[in-house]
């Protein structure tokens, strides 16, 4: 068991004798009278002084959220209500979120930290009131006039303290969004007031420890360019090992036709790896003309969950090597926050793409014109789309082992609408896959729990509350059908999902996609293939003589 | 309650302020004429500056918040309202939003069992009183325009009849005022009721409900009850909207509760929460296409920020890169 | 393209505001006036009406809708007055002093937009 994690039975316990929504008496208590409290396994490790200082952000120095002096940097107030200002002024979606709620509540049971913590400041309403009791102390008019009436309040140093565990209880996954009446989406809300916090130096270790990473060495992970070749190289090697087939990556190799980038999680993280061998295993079979670049080796961007000026500049990082290499477009791994990036923001930050072409699928000459602007394509579209047209050799059968649930990443879900590819793609690499209840997937699927930077171990016990939501969704499936498998399109997911299916649901495991697309492709050449890329036994092609050592 | 008691109150006492005032003070033209100018005047200002404020903030990116199957491949059927993919789709997509509440007509329900076990069903009285509240609340605007046009639009006698198509009652009976008091009643109680619903209630969430409420009471009351002189009431409002204002004799003072309490939503309404009824058409979360792939959205303050170039890269590792079989830009 | 799109986005906005102006201001553009009617309905022949003048604007509904029930149903033809005074419970005693019912009930009815379902049954006169 996790160190920062809660005891099963005692978490157990905390649901079954609260089996309200909210957990707590609330009768004589208005949300802004709660204090805020930091706990082991509540809040993440601040951003060390040198992490700091290398991406040139504010306010370095040692300190913890559970000091009772956070050192905040003097004229921190005006700060705040300047950085405030300039994003109303440059944001209409933060000055319209913060003017239009009329608080229905219809968000209120929606946000999977609110069900799994029951803490009422966990409610969406409730997170962006945090921001707008202050917006409205000191912006609009009439709530200058009304301020006891309107929820208004002053700025404290306990406000901030509040915006900093709020503001990291937020995965800005956007479900609220969905069932909003307006739209207002939490996940601009939280943007704006990480941004707000980071520049009074109130930060998370985990998020700005990949930014200067990325920023140097061009993954989250800070690896150099040799080992992350080596590793892509021992990947290939287990390949080989396990079909008797000899994938041949290539590295930062001008005049390949595709550039691909996936988060670095698939490189070195267990189970990313094994969806990464099959990335190689499909590139393979197919005879793709790519290159895995190492300065543009990171497809995740956490300079999303700190500011959209850093997202730019970690982004800013494919376009950049594209052009260099003078690939024709650009190939995408799976990952849920790089395809939010890559699908609503990177042509607008960091475009126009004019250096490269519109994607050609080079084996079925499908165009993909949803693509023409931005030329990145989604390895899920990609493979649909070969699947549709015959040009792979597929055996669902080495997958029965599995029976199969699909997670659907809610940056892929609700930031970019990808639904269906996964799941054709899916569906013919497996007989058995059962779809969790409703509410739970699409457009409605619930976060892992541990999106947006906050998947460190550290901040398990709201992780484990957070994600659930999604493990109870996948306990019915397990009762239902004997799942056993989770199967998902996001690095972040493959961290994260594990613990909490050890936590929640033991015996489930958590798959890649491509990695079920790897173990079904029947390679040309290859060898009797009597285990799956984990070399966990297939049901069904079983040694006759299964003697060996 | 503190929060929802406030409110009621300063309903209260704004509804007893131009009674006594016109009854007792003889201030009817105050409360007849200049302050529904006052009125109007804040509203449509007010209104209009507070859209042209959110117009002035620019949308730096495309967000949509997508609820469908994107546009992409040929063959996979595309969900045009919840994943638009051109303005017309987006459009209707606001369109339906605002004239039916599509995503209330999501919502659910989720309840924690034993298990623990969570569990979600649908939920779709918030919807129903959503929008039967609003609905109403437009029929009764527009039904008032009789009192605001000389000779009534045919519009307005279309609506007067399909509202009152019931003819019982002398004067008819108006389907919207039960719709609106009975949906008003749902939307307060439930957040008295509702523990959730308390917490993130404010009292600027129970003000114009009661404000509201106020409102279609008294109108109510002057129809069915206490009657006052119509030809006046609309003599008044005519000579409003010509700019010959004139106060007719005999209005009864419940006349001028109704039209004050009216002013005060007037007034209040650019100022408070009220202004979803113009936010709604501009969330960047609904009214924009997911195109962002295959067409640019530009940001007009889109930052220079300075990157760390692959120049920069290969000069820190050049000699690991070197080793590792690299390909390298200078030797 | 920035301007294309800016473009496009304020022709959007402020044709909305537009909009909104046309309907929040309908009434202000409508011709017409004020009919202070009342002076000239004052003028009808006849003695004393049932009630007095302000009574019967806000009430004259529900004389006739009682005069209707009691009449037609019960039988009870004859309308006293507190002071004493006996009508019958007839349309015509209306207009028999408030002459013309094209003038006397039309003008108001219409202005107000109250359409009053007297003559689904009883003949124009």
């Amino acid at each position: 068991m996790p160190k920062f994690a809660p005891k099963l039975s005692e978490l157990k316990k905390e649901f079954e004798e609260k089996p309200g929504l909210l957990k707590g008496d609330y009768s004589d208590k208005e949300w802004w009278d709660i204090p805020v409290e930091f706990r082991d396994g509540n809040w993440c490790y601040p951003a060390k002084p040198e992490v700091l200082e290398d991406i040139g952000f504010a306010n370095p120095r040692k300190w913890a959220p559970t000091d009772g002096d956070w050192k905040l940097p003097d004229g921190w107030e005006k700060t705040i209500k300047e950085g405030m200002k300039s994003r109303l002024e440059r944001f209409r979606s933060f000055k319209l979120f913060l003017d239009t709620c009329v608080r229905c509540g219809a968000c209120a049971d929606k946000c999977h930290f609110f069900l799994g913590t029951g803490d009422p400041k966990n409610m969406p309403v409730v997170r962006a009131e945090l921001i707008r009791s202050v917006y409205r102390n000191d912006f609009p008019l009439a709530g200058k006039i009304l301020k006891g009436f309107s929820g208004a309040r002053k700025l404290t140093p306990e406000v901030i303290k509040e915006w900093h565990m709020y503001f990291h209880q937020c995965t800005e996954c956007r479900r609220c969004s969905v069932f909003c009446p307006f739209g207002i989406d939490t996940a601009e809300i939280t943007m704006m007031g990480r941004e707000l916090l980071n520049l009074i130096g109130v930060n998370n270790n985990w998020i700005l420890g990949p930014v200067s990473n990325c920023n140097r060495t061009g993954n989250h992970l800070g690896i150099e360019p040799h080992t992350f070749v080596q590793n892509i190289e021992s990947l290939a090697e287990d390949i080989e090992d396990l079909t008797g087939i000899a994938v041949e990556p290539t590295f930062n190799r001008k005049g390949a036709e595709v550039l691909f980038i996936t988060p670095s999680g698939d490189v070195f993280a267990d189970p990313g790896v094994y969806t990464m061998m099959g990335y190689l295993l499909l590139f393979h079979h197919i005879g793709l003309d790519y290159t895995i670049s190492t300065y543009a080796s990171e497809g995740g961007n956490f300079g999303f969950f700190t500011s959209n000026e850093m997202a730019k500049k970690l982004n800013a990082k494919m376009y950049h090597e594209a052009k260099r290499l003078g690939v024709k477009w650009i190939l995408g791994g799976e990952c849920g926050h790089m395809w939010r990036v890559v699908h609503q923001y990177m042509d607008t930050m960091n475009g126009p793409a004019d250096f490269l072409e519109e994607p050609v699928s080079p084996f079925t000459k499908t165009k993909f014109s949803n693509a023409a602007a931005t030329k990145m394509v989604h390895i899920a579209e990609f493979t649909a789309d070969l699947i549709k047209h015959g040009k792979l050799e597929l055996d669902p059968k080495r997958n029965d082992h599995l029976r199969t649930t699909f997670h659907d990443s809610c940056n892929i879900a609700r930031g970019m609408g990808m639904f269906e590819e996964p799941r054709y793609v899916l569906d013919h690499v497996c007989n058995s896959f059962h779809e969790m209840p409703e509410n739970t997937i699409r457009e409605q699927t619930f976060c892992c729990g541990s999106g947006s930077g906050i998947n460190t171990e550290e901040y398990m016990d709201i992780r484990l509350r957070g994600g659930f939501p999604r493990a109870n969704a996948v306990k019915h499936v397990r009762e239902k059908h004997d799942v056993n498998s989770l199967v998902t399109i996001c690095a972040i997911d493959r961290a994260t999902l594990p613990a909490l299916m050890n936590y929640w649901n033991p015996g489930v495991t958590v798959y890649g996609l491509h990695e079920l697309v790897g173990n079904a492709l029947v390679m040309q050449g290859e060898k009797k293939r009597t285990e799956d890329l984990r070399e966990d036994p297939m049901a069904g092609f079983e040694d006759e003589e299964d003697d060996e050592d | 309650m503190k929060k929802a008691f406030m409110p009621l109150i300063a309903v209260v006492l704004l509804a007893v302020i131009p009674y006594v005032a016109v009854q007792f003070a003889g201030l009817g033209f105050l409360f007849g004429v200049i302050i529904p100018y006052a009125a109007i005047a804040v509203f449509i200002g007010g209104f209009v500056y507070r859209v042209v404020d959110w117009a002035r903030s620019p949308v730096p990116f495309r967000i949509p918040t997508t609820c469908g199957q994107e546009k992409s491949l040929d063959w996979i059927k595309q969900d045009k309202l919840e994943s638009p993919s051109n303005f017309r789709q987006a459009a209707a997509r606001v369109l339906t939003e605002v004239f039916f509440f599509r995503s209330l007509f999501r919502n659910t329900k989720a309840e924690a069992h034993n298990g623990p076990k969570l569990a979600y069903g649908s939920s779709k009285w918030l919807w129903l009183a959503g929008l039967a509240f609003h609905w109403s609340m437009l029929v009764i605007v527009l039904r008032h325009y009789r009192f605001f046009i000389a000779k009534v639009p045919g519009f307005v006698q279309i609506l007067e009849g399909v509202d009152g198509f019931l003819d019982v009652t002398l004067p008819a009976f108006y389907l919207t005022n039960v719709i609106i008091l009975a949906a008003i009643t749902f939307l307060v109680v439930r957040r008295l009721l509702d523990a959730k619903m308390r917490l993130i209630s404010l009292p600027t969430d129970y003000f114009p409900l009661f404000l509201i409420l106020a409102i279609a009471v008294v109108g109510i009351f002057m129809r069915y009850i206490t009657k006052v002189d119509v030809m006046s009431v609309k003599d008044l409002m005519i000579n409003l909207v010509h700019f010959k204002p004139a106060l007719p004799e005999g209005i009864g003072a419940l006349f001028y509760v109704h039209l004050f309490l009216v002013c005060v939503l007037a007034i209040y309404f650019p100022f408070s929460k009220l202004m979803h009824m113009g936010g709604i058409f501009l969330s960047p979360t609904r009214n924009l296409s997911n195109d962002s792939r295959e067409k640019r959205h530009v940001n007009p303050w889109n930052p220079d920020v300075k990157t760390r170039t692959y120049a920069e890269y290969e000069d820190e590792f050049r000699d690991k890169m070197k080793k590792a079989n690299l390909p390298v830009e200078r030797k | 393209m920035r301007r294309m799109m800016k473009i496009k986005e304020q022709i959007l906005i402020f044709g909305g505001l537009a909009l909104f102006l046309f309907v929040a201001t309908y009434a202000f553009w409508q011709e017409g006036e004020a009919k202070k009617i009342r002076r000239q309905v004052a003028k009808s022949a006849g003695e004393e009406c049932i009630e007095s003048r302000e009574y019967m604007r806000e009430n004259h509904m529900l004389v006739l809708d009682e005069w209707r029930h009691s009449a037609v149903r019960e039988g009870d033809r004859i309308h006293v007055t507190p002071d004493g005074r006996e009508f019958e419970k007839n349309m015509s005693t209306c207009l028999g002093c408030h002459t013309g019912k094209q003038f006397f009930c039309y003008n108001c009815h219409q202005y107000a937009s109250v359409k009053p379902n007297c003559w689904g049954c009883h003949q124009a006169q």
